[in-house]
């Protein structure tokens, strides 16, 4: 287990992490969910002891407990008053260290699921961002939903979940990390006393990277009497690492990363289309992706939509500007002290270094990386990593409003049309 | 706990010295670590100080006691809309100018408008406090309103509230609720982004007239905690806005709490999965005793999965998935509410019968020590969670000098919460969660075509 410590007596207040390397992707093909399910019912009490005493206890404490996976970590974190934090570790240690997979808990954690997952639908920006990630990763890994779904719900065992925590709760995996007014030597007493966690797990798995599709596809998610409709256009991008990434940032910035960026002028500024518009470059082991989000009236989809693939289409081909350039980089520069301005925000900077596998400069050079970006250096990575031709676009409208309008919008290669349902299979 | 301090500190002429409080922990010596001042400018601008070196950032904020509750019929959420024109033009800085210039210093700069009051934020690196300083004090005094940004803003508004609300299940009932439970004039009736008709309706001159009534130093109060000087920063806010004149500020309405005789209910028809049921109960204003018996009261019934609903209701008898709630945090008396996302089909009037059960038996029984004392802790804990960054503590000191008129009000309520007794909480709850002053709306799906 890694030791990481964040010291400051600015509050009396302690964050408090446990993270393992290796999330879902380390779910079988046939049970995407299961490194999520094993968190739940990990939260929900270790042997003798109900979730309802674990959350009595917390509250008793003064703290907050949540468990967290995401396709590369595990991760219980939590915060609590300053005075309680020894108790506070002493019971994350023993719901981590003797979990009791209970039969009822598994069966009740399925349940609560399920009806989260039937609930999602009523969520039309959390749908499109799904369709999004099932069509633009299609066949690989990251197209499974960390919480699995319907299918694989029902076929999870306890077993399973037995074997998860065997290959998951490993000492070499481990990263225990508290931000508060704590010295690290505590810190490292407190880990001592509290954590014997096992060894001998594999390492946490590499992903293979994702093929990009070909030509512009649209897939609907049908929902009647929308107003609007929520949109999300993309593609592959970068890797986590990547020589390109600070060039992508800074690409990315300019183009819709702020209130006056290109697309967000356009868009929201100039048009009145949506009330949000902005692009997110999204950081993954294998490819992350490059994707603009707006919600336009039903009426206005066409012509959004057709703004901003001009938008993005004269981006690759033209770049940034040197004024835009020069604007970014400064921006990004003076800002960066807002990634670092509380203990906690410096500990997940380390975390994401340690457990991440986040390249030390890309956090601690950030300022370095940044002016090192030049207009070639952009151009070069907008034509290496992001495609004109093959993108995805994800919406949820009325199926019939969407077919009207998307075989109107020039190089659609396939529109196929989904239930909302298709994606909690 | 407070103690005004007069003739030590050095702070410029036209500048007068209101409060120094304390500001949370204190060392080892029982010096405070932090404190919070209050000044005010000769022309009624509040300006509040907190020197915190954690961080080479400061947060700048501007509130003003100006929100949809002091808006009139047909021009529901005019304050919200003036809040987007004011990212536009000045006589000196042309459209966008602000936002690039703060942008390009690094600055993450927005607002917010609500019920009482509309705030704008700004969390800076050290350096850019000067230029965001100047920046608003231009919008306050030197705004420009033409008819092409209202037109063009109106669409980005139309487009804020079909998110937010028309194709939102939860926004939409909770505008529902408002509506049916307070009478038409009470100010929370109607939604602060506006009912869609009134935003379709704004004319420029609506919007000048609001910015022109409600925007004077008088009616604002400037907040900046961080790393920063003291000295410079009040002597630079002098000069910036000591100049601008007092405006007549309309009185603001005085709301009593009134007692619904009656239960009412409504079912509703939603684009949505499974069913809901929202209920408002009558409860009372932010700064009365009250609202604190029932801020703990809200920990013990739906603060977490084990508390007295959600243990009930969604983990013992699995008929929901989601029970939560609260008292909203406003100057006026408005409604504590419930909100509950069934798990399947059962008859929303049993779950509703399950709520009447428990709160009967809170009402009767009270709730237990064991229960008090986590509640305590979890109210503390999320005091402090809220004041991790600079912009957090901003924000404390702005919501409550705006809602309670002290930001010593932010400890002071922390030690009531402390002082709080179980019968407190059983009277609050007795006087709040009578079934009389509810209103319920079921929310059922919507049969697909």
């Amino acid at each position: 287990m890694k030791i990481l410590c964040e010291e400051s007596h600015a509050l009396p207040l302690v964050d408090v992490e446990l993270a393992f390397r290796g999330g879902s992707l380390s779910d079988p093909d046939s049970l995407p969910g299961r490194a999520r399910m094993m968190a739940r019912v990990m939260r929900m009490g270790a042997r003798r002891q109900q979730e309802r005493d674990v959350d009595n206890a917390l509250a008793a404490l003064g703290a907050r407990l949540s468990a967290r996976v995401s396709p590369s970590t595990v991760r219980f974190r939590g915060v609590v008053l300053a005075r309680n934090l020894e108790p506070f570790v002493a019971l994350l240690a023993n719901l981590v260290q003797a979990p009791a997979f209970r039969q009822s808990d598994l069966a009740r954690a399925k349940r609560e699921t399920r009806a989260a997952l039937i609930a999602s639908q009523d969520d039309d920006r959390s749908l499109a961002r799904r369709a999004f990630m099932e069509t633009v990763y299609v066949g690989h890994p990251y197209a499974r939903r960390v919480a699995g779904g319907l299918g694989s719900l029902r076929a999870m065992k306890r077993g399973d979940l037995v074997q998860a925590h065997e290959e998951l709760i490993d000492d070499r995996r481990a990263f225990f990390a508290i931000s508060g007014p704590i010295a690290k030597r505590e810190v490292q007493q407190l880990a001592k006393r509290y954590f014997t966690l096992p060894r001998g797990g594999a390492a946490a798995p590499r992903v293979r990277a994702p093929k990009a599709k070909r030509g512009l596809e649209v897939v609907v998610v049908h929902k009647e009497e929308r107003t609007q409709t929520q949109m999300v256009i993309g593609t592959l991008a970068s890797a986590l690492g990547d020589k390109h990434t600070f060039d992508l940032v800074v690409g990315n910035a300019a183009f819709g990363g702020t209130f006056t960026a290109r697309l967000s002028a356009e868009i929201r500024g100039n048009l009145g289309f949506s009330y949000s518009a902005y692009s997110r470059l999204s950081q993954r082991d294998a490819r992350g992706t490059f994707s603009m989000w707006t919600h336009p009236s039903t009426e206005n989809t066409l012509a959004c939509a057709a703004r901003q693939l001009e938008l993005y289409r004269d981006f690759l081909r033209g770049g940034i500007t040197r004024r835009e350039l020069s604007f970014v980089k400064k921006m990004l520069v003076r800002g960066h002290c807002f990634d670092r301005d509380t203990a906690q925000k410096r500990l997940d900077a380390a975390l994401d270094v340690a457990v991440n596998r986040v390249p030390r400069a890309h956090v601690y050079e950030y300022e370095r990386l940044v002016s090192d970006v030049t207009r070639e250096s952009v151009e070069t990575a907008l034509a290496k990593r992001l495609s004109a031709r093959d993108l995805t676009m994800a919406v949820v409208m009325d199926q019939n409003a969407a077919k009207r309008a998307f075989s109107e919008l020039e190089g659609v290669s396939a529109i196929t049309v989904i239930e909302p349902r298709a994606l909690i299979r | 706990m407070s103690r005004i301090h007069r003739g030590r500190d050095h702070h410029p002429p036209g500048v007068t010295l209101e409060r120094d409080v304390p500001f949370g922990e204190h060392d080892h010596a029982g010096a405070p670590l932090l404190r919070v001042r209050r000044y005010r400018l000769d022309n009624g601008l509040a300006i509040s100080t907190l020197i915190d070196r954690a961080a080479p950032v400061v947060s700048f904020h501007t509130w003003f006691r100006v929100g949809s509750s002091d808006e009139r019929p047909g021009k529901t959420g005019l304050a919200h809309f003036l809040e987007h024109l004011m990212f536009n033009e000045t006589t000196n800085r042309a459209l966008g100018e602000m936002d690039r210039l703060l942008e390009g210093e690094g600055a993450d700069s927005n607002a917010a408008t609500w019920t009482d009051w509309t705030h704008y934020h700004s969390s800076l690196p050290k350096r850019a406090l000067p230029l965001c300083m100047e920046l608003e004090a231009d919008r306050m005094q030197n705004l420009v309103i033409k008819d092409a940004q209202v037109e063009s803003e109106r669409e980005v508004v139309m487009s804020e509230r079909r998110d937010c609300v028309d194709d939102d299940v939860e926004g939409s009932v909770s505008e529902e609720l408002y509506r049916r439970a307070l009478s038409k004039d009470h100010p929370y009736a109607w939604p602060t982004i506006g009912w869609m008709r009134d935003i379709k309706r704004y004319e420029r001159r609506d919007c000048d007239r609001f910015y022109r009534t409600f925007y004077a130093p008088n009616n604002a109060h400037l907040i900046a905690v961080g790393d920063f000087n003291e000295k410079t920063f009040l002597k630079r806010a002098v000069e910036l806005y000591g100049g601008m004149k007092r405006a007549r500020i309309p009185a603001q309405k005085t709301v009593k709490k009134t007692r619904q005789r009656k239960e009412k209910r409504a079912t509703l028809k939603r684009a949505t999965e499974t069913k809901k049921i929202s209920i408002g109960y009558r409860g009372p204003a932010f700064a009365s005793p009250e609202w604190m018996a029932l801020r703990v009261a809200e920990e013990i019934l739906i603060g977490r999965s084990a508390a007295r609903l959600p243990q009930r209701m969604v983990v013992d008898e699995e008929s929901a998935r989601v029970v939560r709630g609260g008292m909203a945090p406003w100057r006026h008396p408005s409604l504590f509410e419930f909100w509950v996302d069934q798990r399947d089909d059962r008859e929303s009037e049993a779950l509703l019968s399950v709520i009447d059960e428990e709160l009967a038996r809170f009402v009767k029984d009270g709730p237990s020590e064991d229960e008090l004392a986590r509640a305590k802790a979890r109210i503390e804990l999320d005091l402090l969670c809220g004041m991790e960054t600079a912009n957090g503590k901003a924000e404390q000191i702005g919501f409550y000098e705006t809602v309670c008129g002290d930001a010593a009000e932010i400890f002071t309520r922390l030690a009531g919460y402390r002082e709080v007794s179980a019968r407190d909480v059983q009277s609050a709850s007795r006087e709040t969660f009578d079934p009389r002053q509810r209103t319920v709306l079921f929310v059922t799906p919507r049969e697909r075509r």
